[in-house]
C-alpha cells in the first residue's frame, strides 16, 4: 500500500507507530530504489543488500531527517551512496577503472534476461561505461525522470553540473549504441 | 542506427526480479529495526562517572575498614601481655566512649565470672567507665584491687615465664 510522505513520516515519528511507518515507507518506495541500486550494481543479490540496508539505516537515522527535502529524495540520497559503497568494494577487486568497466558490462551480460532486447543491453552496458556522476545523474533523469532541481539535491551537485552530465552521458551512451548495434 | 535518439527508446530495463524478493528484503529490515528493539534485553549501562564514584566509596570504604583494624590490633597487642582477665576488658572497649565502655565493661563482668567475678564492685566499673585513655583504667583498676584480690587475680594469669623473671 503506497502512502503519501505526510502520512509516512507522522507513522515514523511517534514510537507507538514506527513499524507501520516504515513498511509504508518500503512499500512506496521499495521498488523505485530497488530499480534506482539494481541498475548501478547489476546483481539481484547485492542490490537487495543495498536497499535493506538502505531502509535499515533510513529509520535508524530517522530522527535526522530534516522535513524541508522531500522523503524520497533523503532515501535517494542514502541508497546512492550505500550502492555507491558497494561499487567501490567491487572495483576494488579490479586492477585498473578499465577492467572494472569490463567487469560491470560482463554482469550486465550475465545478468540480462534471455529474451532481453539487445538494445536494451547495450543501453546497460553503455552506461556503465560512464563516469560515475555521469551514470548516477542519466539514471535518476532518464529512468525516473525526476527534475534536475532534485537530482541537484540527492546528489548535493549544482543544478548546470547536474544538467551538464546528463548532456554528456547521453551522447556517450547514443554513441557507444552506434557503434555497437548490430541488428 | 544513424539516427538514433534515446528519448524515443522505451524505458525497460534488461534485467527480473526474483518473486517475493520485497517481501524477504521486507522481513529482514524489520527483523533487524523494530523487532530488533522489541527483543533486545534492558543493557544497564554504566557510564564513566558512576564507575568511578563506585570506585572512590569501594576505596573509601576499603580504607576505612583498614585504619579501623590496625587501630584495633594495635589496642589489641599490650593486652596479650596483660593478666587475662584485663585482656577481656580491654579487647571488649575499643573505644573510648563513655556509653559504650560503660556497657561493654558490664557485659565482660557478667560473661567472665570465674576470672573478674571479684570486680563485680560497682566503683571499680564506674572507674573504668570514667576513664577515657584505657591504659589508666587497668592502672586505676588495679590500684583500687585490694592484696587479696590481686593474689586471685595472679592465680588465675597463665603461667609467663617472661614475668616469672621480675619476681
Amino acid at each position: 500500500m503506497k502512502c503519501k510522505d505526510d502520512e509516512i513520516i507522522s507513522l515514523m515519528l511517534q514510537p507507538n507507530s514506527s513499524e507501520k511507518g516504515l513498511r509504508a515507507m518500503m512499500d512506496t518506495y521499495q521498488s523505485r530504489l530497488y530499480w534506482h541500486i539494481r541498475r548501478l550494481i547489476v546483481q539481484h543479490d547485492l542490490a537487495q543488500d543495498v536497499l535493506q540496508d538502505t531502509f535499515i539505516k533510513a529509520y535508524n537515522n530517522f530522527s535526522q531527517f530534516k522535513q524541508d527535502s522531500k522523503l524520497y529524495t533523503w532515501l535517494y540520497r542514502i541508497a546512492t551512496n550505500e550502492a555507491l559503497q558497494q561499487l567501490a568494494k567491487l572495483k576494488k577487486m579490479q586492477k585498473t577503472d578499465e577492467d572494472a568497466k569490463y567487469y560491470m558490462q560482463n554482469l550486465v551480460a550475465q545478468n540480462a534476461e534471455h529474451d532481453a532486447e539487445e538494445i536494451q543491453v547495450l543501453l546497460q552496458k553503455a552506461i556503465q561505461t560512464l563516469p560515475e556522476k555521469q551514470k548516477l545523474v542519466f539514471n535518476i533523469r532518464y529512468y525516473d525522470e525526476l527534475p534536475f532541481e532534485e537530482i541537484s539535491n540527492i546528489l548535493e551537485m549544482s543544478l548546470s553540473t547536474c544538467k551538464t552530465n546528463y548532456h554528456y552521458a547521453k551522447e556517450k551512451i547514443e554513441n557507444y549504441i552506434r557503434e555497437n548495434y548490430e541488428s | 542506427m544513424k539516427d538514433f535518439n534515446i528519448e524515443q527508446l522505451a524505458k525497460k530495463t534488461p534485467y527480473k526480479i526474483p518473486e517475493k524478493s520485497f517481501e524477504k528484503m521486507q522481513e529482514n529490515v524489520l527483523n533487524k529495526t523494530v523487532r530488533k528493539k522489541e527483543h533486545q534485553p534492558k543493557i544497564f549501562k554504566i557510564n564513566f562517572s558512576m564507575v568511578t564514584s563506585i570506585a572512590a566509596a569501594l576505596a573509601l570504604f576499603f580504607g576505612f575498614t583498614f585504619l579501623w583494624k590496625t587501630n584495633q590490633t594495635e589496642f589489641s597487642k599490650p593486652s596479650q601481655d596483660s593478666a587475662q582477665s584485663i585482656t577481656k576488658v580491654e579487647t571488649t572497649q575499643p573505644k573510648p566512649e563513655q556509653n559504650n565502655t560503660q556497657n561493654s565493661s558490664q557485659n565482660i563482668v557478667k560473661e567472665n565470672n570465674s576470672e573478674v567475678a571479684h570486680t563485680q564492685n560497682p566503683e571499680i566499673t564506674e572507674q573504668i567507665v570514667n576513664s577515657k585513655n584505657t591504659d589508666e583504667n587497668y592502672e586505676q583498676l588495679l590500684n583500687s584491687l585490694t592484696q587479696e584480690e590481686l593474689a586471685e587475680l595472679s592465680k588465675n594469669t597463665s603461667h609467663d615465664i617472661y614475668l616469672d623473671l621480675y619476681n
